[in-house]
């Protein structure tokens, strides 16, 4: 055994073991039976024609824009959440949680008493005033997106930032750093794994959204059917290019994910 | 004098009183351990303000809570060598050192090439291109300190400089930061306990002791010792 | 006389105790459009049949199929057509011959107080988005033939396809569709929640809906007798009372 294996720390006990392989076996027996219906030969092109690449595109380009506003306005929020003391600090923190055990149909029906033209509080004198439906539109989808996947943006930045030892920005602050310039140059410098994995778990989860969807911005080819809902109908008719759909999103996904792992998050040499 | 200090902090159980006056001088700080001698550095440098008295350097008053003056570390020309390792992580030795020079304004040649030169004359010129995590505890240490006094500050804050010296480099070091300490105007502390820094580096000594207390908590007073 | 009571109450006596042997639990896998019919149904027979536990699994019918085709536990299946419960038959998950036990037709479902004066299946084509079941979906494919009758053709991107009919009438009920094309049964079930426009018989559909038992039940018998009840006159007199047609 080398020196490095012997530090405490490094004897992992057999029930840990035991434990470890039984969650990737639960969670990888799925994937591997996925894998497994998907006719290969036909993959591409189930997935590049007709519903399917619209589908696949409009999923893609949607999350994108779900997760930058999840990070523009989550990032400040965050901040707000783990520096600044006020009073009812952690109940509104348990708010902005709430979207991640709502079921994501409530959540669907919470967006439309908020935006929906008919009912909305807000949505109706959007429409008046401005002519903009929110409901039906891929604006929609991106906001049902955003709503799922800012909380988990938030919980990932607020323990990020909580974590960073404050020694650092105070030393940077005695050699004349002011507050803004160390906020950029130091804690978004130490941030950046916490943060990298807020982006990834948000667009994740952005990507995978069905529920909020398709109650708040409807289901529409083209235009408001993302993968997820896609995926769904063709199930039932055209299970084959379901399941090619549905590896096409999962080999996306862990493209991304890796890709981000090696370069971003924690690289101890 | 260039420094006066007269007030009172409270930092939960601990208290600590001051009246002490100094000039341009290197000036030691002394005094068991959890007494507040990083406390006492840290309210010089800005990091958090006195509760009651005030805090007048070269005449300008830094810290008066009873007019509602403040001037946050960031704005008073200080230099502050932390007793623990705060070295950029993902910088460069070189670059950490550029730090203080580049939040000066400074373009980021220009100020690598300064750095360089501190670290040339203070022997670590090695170290440049090494990540802290490639780095010991002694050669963080001595980065961190040719940090610190690379701009030209009004005061100068060391808080257990040597700590993770041996006792070799240690000499070494106590006679680089005498000559660069006289190169410095404006106060000059240093928190220490060992005697011998005392003797080499420092013209004075403040001793923070432990005064009896009507309250809980521990009660910390520092005045001039010598 | 006494004769003749004796027989009566013998018959009593004979269909009580036929009824009280039923024992353990159904699951029932029902089309979307009978979720109130159908709770109705089984209220009634469970008054009967204290013993016997009922699980109702209401969806679209095409997605029922595909559980079932998947090996999902159910021991009947109520279907809103009959193409979806032909193609359990086909794949050998239904091996008696379906029976139908109710006709509905469709009409549209708009916003209360009819804001947009639709009167007709040819107004749907004026209106920014309307609702409509999926494409395979049952009530999607009575849609379509719907709008086929009556000369008129969506464009797609003004549709939002609901994965079974009560979705696709939420989205009139609490969303921003303006119509949708759904079962009449569906409409009346709504009340107040939305308007009902008719479509005539000209251009409407009649719609079948069937029953069977599924292949590998474990409560066969049970399954049989509550197809039985469906089918009879008081199982009858409950689904006219949602609005269901004799077939």
């Amino acid at each position: 055994m080398s020196a490095r294996e012997r530090r405490i720390g490094a004897e992992t006990p057999r029930f840990v073991w035991v434990g470890a392989l039984l969650a990737l076996l639960f969670l990888m027996l799925p994937l591997v039976g996925l894998l497994k219906r998907v006719a290969w030969s036909g993959v591409l092109g189930s997935v590049t024609s007709g519903p399917a690449s619209e589908a696949l595109r409009l999923s893609l380009v949607t999350s994108i824009f779900a997760t930058v506003i999840a990070l523009v306005f989550g990032l400040p929020l965050a901040w707000v959440l783990a520096r600044v003391e006020f009073v009812g600090r952690s109940i509104l923190r348990a708010l902005v949680m709430l979207p991640m055990v709502l079921p994501p149909v409530v959540g669907g029906v919470a967006l439309l008493s908020a935006y929906g033209r008919s009912n909305g509080l807000v949505g109706g004198l959007l429409y008046d005033m401005f002519g903009v439906q929110l409901t039906f539109s891929p604006a929609g989808v991106v906001i049902a997106e955003a709503f799922v996947a800012l909380p988990f943006l938030v919980m990932s930045v607020e323990s990020g930032l909580r974590s960073i030892d404050p020694r650092f920005e105070e030393s940077a602050a005695t050699m004349g750093v002011g507050p803004v310039r160390r906020f950029w140059t130091v804690t978004l410098r130490l941030l950046l794994p916490s943060l990298v994995a807020g982006v990834a778990v948000a667009w994740a989860r952005a990507l995978g959204e069905f529920g909020a969807t398709i109650t708040f911005a409807g289901n529409i080819e083209g235009r408001t059917q993302t993968t997820p809902l896609a995926v769904y109908l063709l199930l039932e008719n055209d299970p084959e290019a379901a399941y090619a759909l549905s590896f096409v999103l999962l080999a996306v996904c862990v493209v991304v994910l890796v890709a981000m792992r090696d370069r971003w998050l924690g690289r101890r040499s | 004098m260039s420094l006066v200090l007269r007030g009172l902090v409270r930092l939960g159980d601990l208290t600590i009183e001051s009246d002490v006056s100094v000039g341009n001088e290197v000036v030691a700080i002394t005094g068991a351990n959890g007494i507040g001698k990083t406390s006492l550095l840290k309210l010089i440098a800005g990091l958090f303000s006195l509760e009651s008295g005030s805090l007048i350097i070269d005449g300008e008053v830094l810290d008066d809570p009873s007019e509602n003056i403040f001037v946050p570390a960031h704005q008073r020309k200080l230099a502050m060598v932390s007793q623990f390792d705060d070295i950029l992580p993902f910088l460069t030795a070189q670059d950490n050192i550029a730090f203080p020079l580049r939040a000066a304004g400074m373009d980021r040649a220009t100020s690598r090439v300064r750095a360089i030169e501190a670290m040339e004359k203070h022997g670590i010129r090695a170290l440049a291109q090494l990540k802290p995590t490639q780095l010991s505890g002694g050669q963080r240490q001595r980065v961190g300190l040719v940090r610190g006094l690379i701009g030209e500050s009004k005061i100068v804050l060391l808080d257990e400089p040597f700590s993770y010296l041996d006792e070799s480099a240690r000499s070494e070091v106590r006679y680089w930061l005498r000559g660069r300490l006289d190169e410095l105007p404006g106060p000059k502390f240093i928190v220490t306990h060992d005697r011998q820094d005392v003797e080499q580096l420092c013209d004075r000594e403040i001793a923070l002791e432990q005064r009896p207390n009507q309250h809980s908590g521990l009660r910390s007073v520092a005045t001039i010792v010598r | 006389m006494v004769l003749v009571s004796i027989t009566q109450s013998s018959a009593n006596v004979h269909a009580q105790s036929e009824k009280s042997t039923l024992k353990g639990d159904l699951t029932i896998s029902a089309a979307a459009s009978l979720t109130d019919s159908l709770t109705a149904l089984v209220r009634q027979f469970r008054k009967d049949n204290k013993g016997i536990k009922i699980h109702l699994n209401f969806g679209s019918s095409s997605t029922l199929v595909a559980q079932i085709q998947s090996g999902a536990p159910s021991d009947i299946l109520a279907s809103a057509d009959l193409l979806n419960i032909e193609k359990l038959v086909a794949s050998g998950n239904v091996v008696v011959a379906p029976k139908v036990f109710a006709r509905n037709t469709m009409a549209i479902a708009v916003k209360p107080g009819n804001p947009k004066s639709v009167r007709s299946v040819a107004d749907l084509a004026s209106l920014p988005f309307i609702a409509l079941c999926g494409k395979t979906v049952p009530c999607g494919v009575y849609a379509a033939s719907v709008l086929t009758r009556a000369g008129i053709s969506l464009s797609e991107s003004k549709v939002t396809r609901g994965i079974d009919v009560k979705a696709t009438l939420s989205a009139v009920a609490n969303g921003d569709a303006d119509a949708a094309i759904v079962y009449k049964t569906d409409v009346l079930a709504a009340q107040s929640a939305v308007g009902g426009i008719d479509i005539p018989a000209a251009q409407n559909v009649k719609a079948m809906y069937g029953i069977a038992p599924i292949r590998g039940s474990k409560n066969i018998s049970t399954a049989k007798a509550f197809i039985d009840f469906v089918l009879s006159e008081q199982g009858w007199q409950i689904l006219k009372s949602f609005g269901f047609q004799r077939p």
